[in-house]
């Protein structure tokens, strides 16, 4: 497969412990924080990030409108005071509010004035209060292709030990995806890949073991978190991606009343796919010294007046169809705790939990899909 | 009249006050009632500038008046030896007194002035009981007053051929022939003669030269001769009096003396020391010269050439100092013969066996070893060497108190065999091999492994002693592979680099002043670009595998050196390269030509040997010495240099599992003009060399990555690179004094070196990834006495040029994505670092067969912790930092013990 887990693997094949400790004298190497004084490199800027996503009925329209911040700093400096438009090339016009962080809105086929369907293309317009105008390059959305399977593997991963430093081998799924590669014309097919996850919890006070009962809690959350997983069907072209690993994740408390997984499957455009492939490469040398060398992010947003050089982001349009997979606790070794606390290194398993369904994105409310009682 | 003179010489500077003009002939004013002949003539050479040569007893001993006003010094003479049966003789300015039947016939001047310093040196000469070796004598010095010296130098009954003879204080140098032969003029005097050969160190014989004689020396390897080692592998005014410009000469006698890390002697740690040479630090693969990257270097072991010259990362080189006979790096300005690489040729030879008896060396540190082996295996016709060394750093590694250290493994072995057969006259048949494999493996979670065969065959003969000739061939295969361990990830990446090189040289002296050599090189390379195969049952890893590529790379050569002046000689030289990239392969079509990802059109093949894409690149070499003075002189030169195999890598640091890549029909060589002009000077008969030498480069073509390029077995390689041009120009500095109880050796290097790409940052000139304009070496030794040897190594660089992030944005799932500066516009902190050495030599009993050396070192005294890369994390609050990964972060102290017999 390959190239979801070559984006992640390569950067860690030769870590940081390795050449520090090994190559290094092996007593004597060390690692410590430095100040290269690069922020006073950093020029004014803007970023624009947003999406158009498409199910087949309804899109959702989401844009971030930040200024750049230091390369030390965490506090993103939002910008919710712009207007900000979807435009469609046909002219038409939608306004985004800002709520919720975001500039966001919701339309569906019916809505006649923007035409939604594949193969319309749309931009994304913004000024922002003192009166500077930028613009994404129109997005056409792509044609929809659905996954042909979801599944999972165990496998087992070699993970450091945060209290004491040592590899430990922990057992975790492997979620594996099956698609065409390529479109009915032969085209190669670009994709991002989302994941969310949705497991139950228990909502009394418990002591292990216990055994599953009705007043259970169903959290949703990212599965993804950070990571971000593309694939490029011209790998595999002409053939059919076969069990391509989207991410794989350590098995917990999470797994023990059972889980579901529901990867969204993105259908996006070439230069889409460039930008979230370099943003993959980047997000993956954290760890790394044997890296490619990072570059500017080819992003697809401009300054309108070219005022701003430091322009960043990027305006995709997805069309996306899901596929969900469960795991039973049999499928995932039973894991021994039910607790919404992260069991961390050698730390032993609470025994008491809070009531779950105070838990951020949690309800009692039991899904559809939910086929384990 | 060939008899013992006993003059006076009196040389005065120009008496003004009797001349009356500066720049006349002298006058001479001379009034005495009575004066001896002698006194008036000693009177004249003390008050004016002439030159007048006697002999005493010849002279008559009356004394008489003598009234002289203002005449010149011939009518003088006249007066003075009026009566006697002298005459005199005018010689290029010198009077010469004598028998008045033989002036002017038999002897010019020049013997009576060598004849006259020759008396007046003999007289002092006498009272040294322990004085120089006497060659020649009066009666057989020649007319012209020069001494023809000859000799042999010989260990026991065997000749040293190539052993170089240096007259101190003059220019007067030549190199033993084949039968260890050697011939050269002086005038008669007392002298310093260096001797110097590979594993013989350099000796100096005090000599007195009083007419034509033989000398023949007996030189013993340097272990015997201890007290009289003198370390210089070149002549010892080859800084200033060297034609080819831009060539350091490694000081192999200094090796064992410098500070080392873990104890190994090091060939290219020891380059490191001079000026234009640097490198990113510990453990870095290879070096950098003047701003080239390290794959620029043309690595030669002989005739055969190496792909990687590091051991354990970069941390020891792959050449063994015990088999050596002689480092020279030519940094960029190179003779004709070598070509294939831009900035420089490292030329490592090595020596043959010793062949009259066997001898053992062998050195032990505290996490490598090596021996050294080598003798006859037929007296005097068949030699062996053999050397080995390897690595134990288990006992080391189980000392970390982690276990992903304890479950490491690293380990080096490499192995040399050189066979020496004379055949006939003049012919000699040299077969050698070099194997080397490296091992690394990081707590069963990733590994390397690389390894290098080289095989040779050489055959020289010796025509004349003008006209010899060698035929070369040799073997190269390099191999490497990165391993992942990782469950699913586990992943197989080989990479490697095979060929044929075949190279006869001729070379004919036609003359004193002028010689040839020429020739030519055909180097025939198969390339295995990379491929990808999955590990293990679990891993998601598809196979991937690109076409292994080939490229013939034919070279014919010539170059001339001439002497065209006594004070200027010129090297010049043409080469001229015919590069083919072969077939069998498939070259992919691009729209317009032009390579990039999804503008494919299609595919051509080609057959196996079908051409696929050719260059042929003229490269002109040049080099010119003048002269000013003895002691100083200017060197320029001058060469076009190509470059055909490349090493891909896109790392901070190079790491051993590079891919290479051959030139191809979108890949072009790269192409470079270097320049360089310097001057030198030495000072205390060639005891301290000074040089300050600046150079240029105009790189006219060379391609650099595209950002994000993905190089790892990617059959497209054409769509992730860009082409551009660069260049380098720098100011090298350099003071070295070679012996005495304080000597050392100072470097300093003001350089920039930058590349101009079209579509990487914004199309304006960037850093090269090895600019570093502030170089700055110091080497002190310390010999108290010849046994003892404190040496300490400072050396500093600027940081070396990174691509940083300066800023940061987030997408939509919370993931910082980091804004990078320009490319290579931030650096990362400078280098610097102190080593200290002590080393206890070599005892001077010339009768115990086992002779010990201990060195003791220091390497990094003051724990400075320099960057080997800087990379950036998260914190928990996802602020980024950057860290910066010091591979030596203490000092590291080591002992070595060397043991060798005679």
């Amino acid at each position: 497969m390959a190239l979801l887990s070559h984006l992640r693997s390569r950067a860690k094949k030769i870590s940081l412990p390795g050449v520090a400790l090994l190559l290094a004298g092996l007593l004597t190497a060390c690692v410590d924080e430095i100040d290269l004084g690069q922020a006073a490199n950093l020029d004014e800027g803007i970023v624009l990030q947003g999406s158009l996503r498409f199910d087949g009925r309804t899109a959702t329209v989401d844009v971030k409108l930040e200024r750049l911040f230091s390369f030390a700093s965490n506090r993103p400096d939002r910008i919710a005071s712009a207007t900000v438009t979807l435009e469609s090339e046909s002219g038409a016009r939608l306004d985004l509010p800002y709520r919720d962080g975001t500039y966001q809105a919701t339309f569906d086929v019916d809505d006649p004035g923007l035409g939604l369907a594949a193969g319309v293309a749309y931009r994304i317009l913004a000024t922002t209060r003192e009166g500077r105008n930028f613009a994404s390059e129109y997005e056409r959305i792509p044609e929809a292709v659905a996954p042909t399977g979801l599944r999972t593997v165990p496998i087992t991963i070699r993970r450091e030990s945060p209290t004491t430093g040592e590899m430990q081998d922990r057992a975790a799924l492997s979620y594996r995806v099956s698609t065409p590669s390529v479109y009915p014309n032969g085209a190669p097919l670009y994709l991002r890949f989302r994941a969310d996850q949705t497991f139950a919890l228990s909502q009394e006070e418990v002591f292990l073991p216990l055994t599953p009962r009705d007043t259970a809690c169903y959290i949703t959350r990212s599965a993804l978190s950070t990571e971000v997983a593309v694939l490029n069907g011209a790998t595999y072209a002409p053939g059919p991606v076969t069990d391509a690993e989207v991410y794989t994740d350590l098995i917990d408390y999470r797994y023990a009343l059972g889980s579901y997984a529901r990867v969204y499957q993105e259908a996006i455009n070439a230069g889409a796919y460039q930008y979230f492939n370099q943003v993959a490469t980047l997000g993956d040398q954290s760890q790394s010294i044997f890296t490619n060398p990072p570059g500017p992010v080819t992003g697809n947003v401009y300054d309108v007046d070219g005022i701003t050089g430091n322009v960043f982001g990027y305006f995709y349009a997805a069309n996306v169809r899901t596929i969900r997979v469960g795991v039973t606790p049999a499928e995932a070794d039973n894991p021994d705790t039910l607790c919404p606390f992260e069991v961390r290194g050698d730390q032993r398993p609470p025994l008491e939990c809070t009531a779950c369904a105070e838990l951020d994105n949690s309800t009692i409310q039991k899904p559809d899909y939910w086929e384990f009682w | 009249m060939k008899s013992f003179f006993h003059c006076l010489l009196v040389v005065l500077a120009l008496h003004a006050g009797l001349n009356g003009q500066s720049g006349d002939a002298p006058t001479v004013t001379l009034r005495a009632d009575r004066i001896t002949p002698a006194e008036a003539l000693r009177q004249i050479n003390a008050t004016t500038d002439a030159r007048i040569f006697w002999q005493e007893d010849q002279l008559p001993t009356g004394a008489r008046a003598l009234d002289l006003t203002d005449v010149d010094v011939r009518t003088a003479l006249q007066a003075i030896l009026e009566g006697s049966l002298l005459s005199f003789v005018d010689y290029r300015g010198a009077y010469v007194i004598g028998p008045a039947v033989t002036i002017g016939t038999e002897f010019d001047a020049a013997y009576y002035a060598a004849v006259a310093e020759r008396a007046a040196a003999a007289a002092g000469d006498a009272a040294d009981a322990g004085g120089p070796t006497v060659i020649g004598s009066f009666q057989t010095l020649g007319a012209d007053g020069i001494a023809a010296v000859s000799g042999t130098i010989r260990d026991g009954d065997e000749p040293i051929i190539g052993a170089t003879l240096q007259v101190e204080g003059t220019e007067v140098a030549t190199v033993t022939d084949p039968d260890g032969g050697y011939a050269f003029r002086v005038p008669p005097g007392t002298y310093v003669l260096g001797i110097s050969y590979v594993g013989y160190g350099s000796q100096e014989m005090a000599i007195r030269v009083d007419g034509d004689g033989t000398y023949d020396v007996d030189l013993r390897p340097a272990a015997t001769n201890l007290q009289q080692v003198v370390v210089t592998e070149q002549a010892a005014d080859a800084n200033v009096g060297r034609v080819q410009a831009g060539v350091q000469r490694l000081d192999l006698g200094q090796l064992e003396k410098l500070p080392t890390f873990m104890g190994e002697t090091d060939v290219v740690k020891a380059l490191l020391l001079n000026p234009g040479v640097s490198t990113i630090g510990e453990g870095a693969t290879g070096f950098n010269v003047r701003g080239g990257e390290i794959d620029q270097n043309l690595l030669l072991q002989d005739n055969g050439f190496l792909l990687n010259s590091s051991h354990a990362l970069g941390f020891f080189s792959t050449y063994n100092a015990d088999l050596l006979k002689s480092v020279d790096l030519y940094k960029a300005n190179m003779p004709a013969r070598f070509g294939g690489r831009l900035a420089s040729v490292l030329d490592v030879q090595q020596r043959d066996g010793n062949f009259e008896r066997f001898r053992v060396k062998a050195g032990i540190g505290p996490v490598t070893g090596r021996i050294m082996l080598e003798g006859p295996l037929v007296k005097e016709r068949t030699s062996i060497l053999v050397g080995a060394r390897s690595s134990y750093t288990d006992w080391v590694l189980q000392l970390a108190n982690q276990e992903n250290i304890k479950n490491s493994a690293a380990f080096f072995l490499d192995g040399n065999l050189r066979l020496t057969q004379r055949i006939g006259e003049g012919g000699t048949l040299i077969v050698s091999g070099y194997g080397s494999t490296d091992e690394f493996v990081y707590n069963n979670q990733f590994g390397f492994q690389y390894g290098t065969l080289l095989g040779q065959a050489e055959y020289r003969q010796i025509f004349s002693d003008k006209f010899y000739a060698s035929l070369a061939t040799a073997y190269g295969d390099y191999r490497s592979e990165q391993r992942d361990l990782g469950e699913t990830t586990g992943e197989l990446i080989r990479t490697g680099v095979e060929y044929l090189t075949v190279k006869p040289v001729f070379n004919y002296d036609a003359s004193e002043t002028i010689q040839f050599e020429f020739g030519a090189e055909a180097n025939d390379y198969r390339v295995n670009p990379g491929e990808r195969t999955p590990e293990g049952d679990a891993s998601l890893v598809e196979e991937a595998r690109v076409a292994t590529e080939r490229g013939l790379e034919t070279s014919l050569f010539g170059d001339v050196a001439w002497k065209l002046t006594p004070t200027l000689s010129v090297r010049g030289g043409l080469r001229y390269t015919d590069y083919r990239f072969l077939g069998p392969g498939s070259v992919t079509q691009y729209a317009d030509g032009i390579p990039r990802a999804g503008l494919e059109t299609g595919a051509t093949d080609y057959g196996d040997g079908e051409t696929i894409a050719r260059y042929g690149v003229l490269q002109p070499r040049f080099s010119a010495r003048l002269l000013l003075t003895a002691r100083a002189s200017l060197r320029a030169g001058y060469s076009r240099t190509a470059q055909f195999l490349n090493q891909i890598y896109l790392s901070a640091s190079p790491t051993p599992s590079s891919q290479f890549q051959l030139s191809t029909g979108y890949i072009p060589p790269f192409l470079s003009h270097n320049v360089s002009l310097g001057y030198f000077l030495n000072l205390e008969n060639n005891n301290v060399e000074l040089g300050i030498e600046a150079y240029g480069r105009e790189i006219d073509q060379l391609w650099d990555y595209r950002d994000f390029a993905d190089v790892v077995v990617n059959p497209q390689l054409e769509t992730q690179i860009l082409i551009g041009e660069g260049r380098a120009y720098g100011l090298e500095v350099s003071g070295k004094r070679k012996v005495g109880e304080l000597n050392g050796l100072v470097s300093y290097t003001l350089s920039r070196t930058e590349r101009l790409i079209p579509g990487i940052n914004n199309s304006q000139y960037y850093r090269s990834n090895f600019d570093k304009p502030h170089n700055f070496v110091f080497t002190f030794n310390w010999n108290p006495n010849q046994r003892n040897t404190l040496t300490a190594n400072f050396t500093y660089g600027t940081g070396r040029p990174i691509t940083a992030p300066v800023g940061n944005y987030r997408v939509e799932n919370g993931l910082t994505v980091p804004v990078y500066s320009d490319r290579n516009s931030v650096r990362i902190p400078d280098y610097h670092r102190l080593d200290l050495a002590y080393t206890l030599g070599k005892g001077y009993n010339e009768k115990r067969t086992l002779q010990t050396s201990w060195t003791v070192s220091l390497y990094n005294v003051y724990g400075r912790k320099n960057a080997f890369s800087v990379y950036y994390t998260q914190g928990a609050d996802q602020s980024n930092v950057a860290n910066r990964l010091a591979v030596l972060g203490t000092v590291f102290p080591s002992i070595t013990l060397n043991i060798e017999t005679r």
